[in-house]
């Protein structure tokens, strides 16, 4: 009989943005349907085929209730949401502790927000393949020899006839074993007069001929970061992003679509974290007036990081290409908080934090595994623009102070 | 005052005529005995409406709250003005809320005339000041440690009777009051230590003091600091910064030292911070533990500033004549008024968990 038949429940967000706050409470419902309440154990150890599995798993049901690329153009496959429903989203899946999407960070954030600007006709078609085949993207900036003073990138493109044809290395690629294309810069003119110019930006097809990847073990154990190696790879001209040798320029924007969007998601689900850790800790280290002090003066460092947070991101939703100074100072302020807040809490723990175990993977940077969390701040303070360049940054380019 | 008053616009009215009448100078000649250009800037203040500021409008002031606080809090802070602004905006503040009946119109319309001058007594401290019942009056005993405004013609001073809070108005030239001024080595400040002995008041001249307008005198507090030590951060971390672009050695700028700017530019980073916190009490945070995290960060924020200018400018920034010494001494005194660091730091624990 017809009542016996067990629907699952459809949810449809996007239906209902007129309201934000029926909006907040279909995302709520939708994630507290979907998302298993135990997620986090069955990714304790998982293997690279069970986190690719659940990374995977995660974008298309993201997906099918149009939020994997709500922020993205409509025109593009996105919905045109704006900032204040990404916002409610992003709010929702830190309060929930939903999986980070490690796997699709290039493709959500940095691809885009080169091609959307700096990409033709033809190479923004990838923003449509990536929302129907979850294309994965990796980024082929540093090298051995270019990593704060990346412009000094030695990776050659010569072009010969349809084709350049590149040789180098490159380094600290995350998840460059599972990645299907490449955001890549080399030099297409090493006699520029200013080492900068002569660089070009292109996409590379990760299975072209010649391109090999090897995984880098890392502090935690795990192995997200790749070097590619680069041996005669033939990529198309159609391929080259921007004019030649005007990479540079929009390397800028791809690495600062890290800096605004991404810290927004991250600095919600610490909040929630800190809740949770004094929680933990009442009747232990919240005991100890020192832990207690030290505890204070970092939620106000977070309180004070979200709320520049926050106004860098209506910033953005006035003039979407800003982005200036506050960015140089949230970077500074977020890593150098987390790395705190991390070590804090190792500190407060005790000998208990020390236990080896093995990463939640797509746990995040508060994923509650005291040292693996300590461990991965430093890519919040060496990737992207160590402390020490953003220092500099700041001093030189804000600060005025001479170079 | 209209909806759409721009905060803006009159804090750099603020800054321009603090530059003006209260330039480091003046200070300076303050720390060194003269006050008669700091008297002249209270009076300045006065006729701008300044002191007015957080009155509400049917008490003849601006009514622009927390944010017109914040505002005048951080340029003094900015100024390092030497003048008793806390000791007179927290006790009418105090007045306001426990007064009824136009009890205290007239002296709040003095006050914000700057023809008479008020100030509170430290509400952190262990209570010190006795009272007892009498048929119509109260006699009060003890003493009380006021952080500024030692000067003032009124105190208003936390009392305990029969164990609930009261507040008290105490006039300086009682017979049964001593005033022993106090000094500290930020000359900035009058604080003092009053001694009540015998001293009689009208139940007229006694407050009850809930703990609502407690927690509120004590935000006010925090907010006062965490603004002034907002301000008084960006302007001694300014002036340094100045200075590294033209003090030179080894034949370049010292500014263009990678081991200087990379302290400076976590100076300016950890200011941003405060400031964000700070910017969000006027607006999206009324609550008490909101203003005692940022007091703790801001305070500890502008001695660390402070702390590190009057070292990056190196000898010149040890001597009395170059004022470095001057932020660092306000920064000093910021940490510990109404309440330390550490025990802002418990009192903001014991808020987040209740």
């Amino acid at each position: 009989m017809s009542e016996n038949i067990v629907t699952t429940p459809t949810f449809n967000p996007l239906g209902l943005k007129d309201d934000i706050d029926a909006f907040r409470a279909e995302v709520r419902a939708w994630l507290e349907a979907t998302l298993p309440n135990d997620w986090q154990d069955r990714m304790r150890g998982a293997t690279e085929d069970e986190f690719v599995d659940q990374q995977r798993w995660w974008l298309r049901e993201m997906s099918k209730v149009g939020l994997a690329t709500p922020h993205w153009p409509k025109e593009w496959g996105g919905e045109d949401l704006s900032l204040r429903h990404q916002i409610v989203v992003w709010e929702e899946m830190a309060r929930i502790d939903s999986p980070e999407m490690v796997l699709f960070v290039i493709s959500l954030y940095h691809m885009p927000a080169t091609l959307f600007s700096h990409g033709s006709e033809e190479q923004r078609k990838h923003l449509k393949l990536f929302q129907d085949d979850s294309v994965v993207w990796c980024q082929g900036f540093s090298e051995p020899g270019a990593g704060s003073d990346l412009a000094s990138l030695r990776t050659k493109a010569e072009r010969k006839g349809d084709v350049y044809v590149v040789n180098g290395q490159k380094i600290w690629s995350s998840l460059g074993m599972f990645a299907d294309y490449c955001l890549l810069l080399a030099r297409t003119k090493p006699d520029a007069p200013k080492k900068q110019a002569g660089i070009s930006y292109f996409i590379m097809d990760m299975r072209s001929p010649g391109v090999t990847v090897r995984p880098i073990k890392q502090i935690t154990g795990g192995a997200e970061f790749t070097e590619i190696f680069m041996d005669n790879v033939e990529i198309p001209v159609g391929n080259l992003i921007g004019e030649e040798n005007e990479g540079w320029a929009i390397a800028q924007s791809t690495l600062s679509a890290e800096r605004g969007l991404i810290v927004f998601n991250l600095s919600e689900r610490l909040a929630y974290a800190f809740e949770r850790d004094l929680e933990k800790g009442r009747d232990t280290w919240a005991r100890d007036p020192q832990f207690r002090r030290e505890f204070g003066l970092l939620h106000a460092r977070l309180r004070a990081v979200r709320v520049l947070i926050r106004r860098n991101l209506e910033a953005l939703e006035k003039n979407p290409h800003s982005g200036g100074t506050i960015n140089l100072y949230i970077k500074l302020y977020w890593a150098q908080l987390l790395q705190d807040y991390t070590l804090f809490l190792i500190r407060a723990e005790g000998i208990d934090a020390l236990t080896d175990e093995p990463p939640i993977q797509g746990g995040g940077h508060s994923s509650g595994q005291r040292v693996v969390d300590f461990y991965n701040s430093f890519a919040w303070t060496i990737s992207g623009g160590t402390n020490e360049v953003m220092r500099n940054m700041i001093a030189e380019r804000v600060l005025g102070l001479p170079r | 005052m209209s909806e759409e008053f721009n905060i803006t616009a009159l804090k750099d009215s603020m800054r321009d005529m603090l530059t003006q009448e209260c330039p480091i100078e003046v200070v300076q000649r303050r720390c060194d005995g003269d006050v008669s250009l700091t008297n002249h800037l209270w009076s300045t203040m006065a006729e701008l409406g300044w002191l007015a500021i957080a009155v509400p409008e049917e008490l003849g002031g601006l009514g622009l709250g927390d944010e017109g606080l914040l505002a005048l809090y951080e340029e003094a802070g900015r100024a390092v003005a030497p003048v008793p602004l806390m000791a007179n905006l927290m006790s009418m503040d105090a007045l306001t809320r426990l007064g009824s009946n136009g009890r205290f119109d007239d002296l709040l319309g003095a006050v914000i005339a700057g023809k008479k001058q008020l100030a509170m007594g430290d509400l952190t401290n262990d209570i010190q000041l006795q009272g007892d019942i009498g048929s119509d009056s109260i006699n009060l005993n003890g003493t009380f440690y006021v952080p500024d405004g030692g000067l003032a013609d009124i105190f208003l001073a936390k009392v305990v009777v029969n164990d609930s809070y009261r507040l008290a108005l105490i006039d300086r030239d009682l017979e049964s009051v001593t005033i022993n001024p106090k000094p500290v080595t930020d000359l900035t400040k009058t604080p003092a230590v009053v001694t009540l002995k015998h001293c009689v008041l009208g139940n007229d001249q006694i407050l009850p003091l809930d703990k609502a307008t407690q927690d509120a005198l004590l935000r006010h507090a925090a907010l006062a600091v965490a603004a002034d030590a907002l301000g008084g951060g960006e302007a001694i971390l300014e002036r340094t910064i100045e200075y590294l672009n033209v003090r030179e050695q080894f034949g370049r700028v010292i500014g263009s030292f990678q081991a200087l700017k990379h302290r400076v530019a976590d100076h300016k980073t950890a200011l941003v911070g405060v400031e964000a916190l700070v910017s969000e009490l006027g607006i999206n945070d009324e609550t008490l533990a909101g203003a005692l995290e940022a007091k703790a960060l801001a305070a500890q924020t502008y001695l660390a500033v402070a702390q590190d200018c009057v070292q990056l400018h190196g000898g010149i920034g040890f001597t009395w004549e170059y004022p470095a010494h001057i932020y660092l001494k306000r920064a000093l005194s910021d940490t510990m008024t109404f309440g330390t660091i550490e025990s802002t730091l418990d009192r903001f624990f014991m808020e987040l968990s209740a």
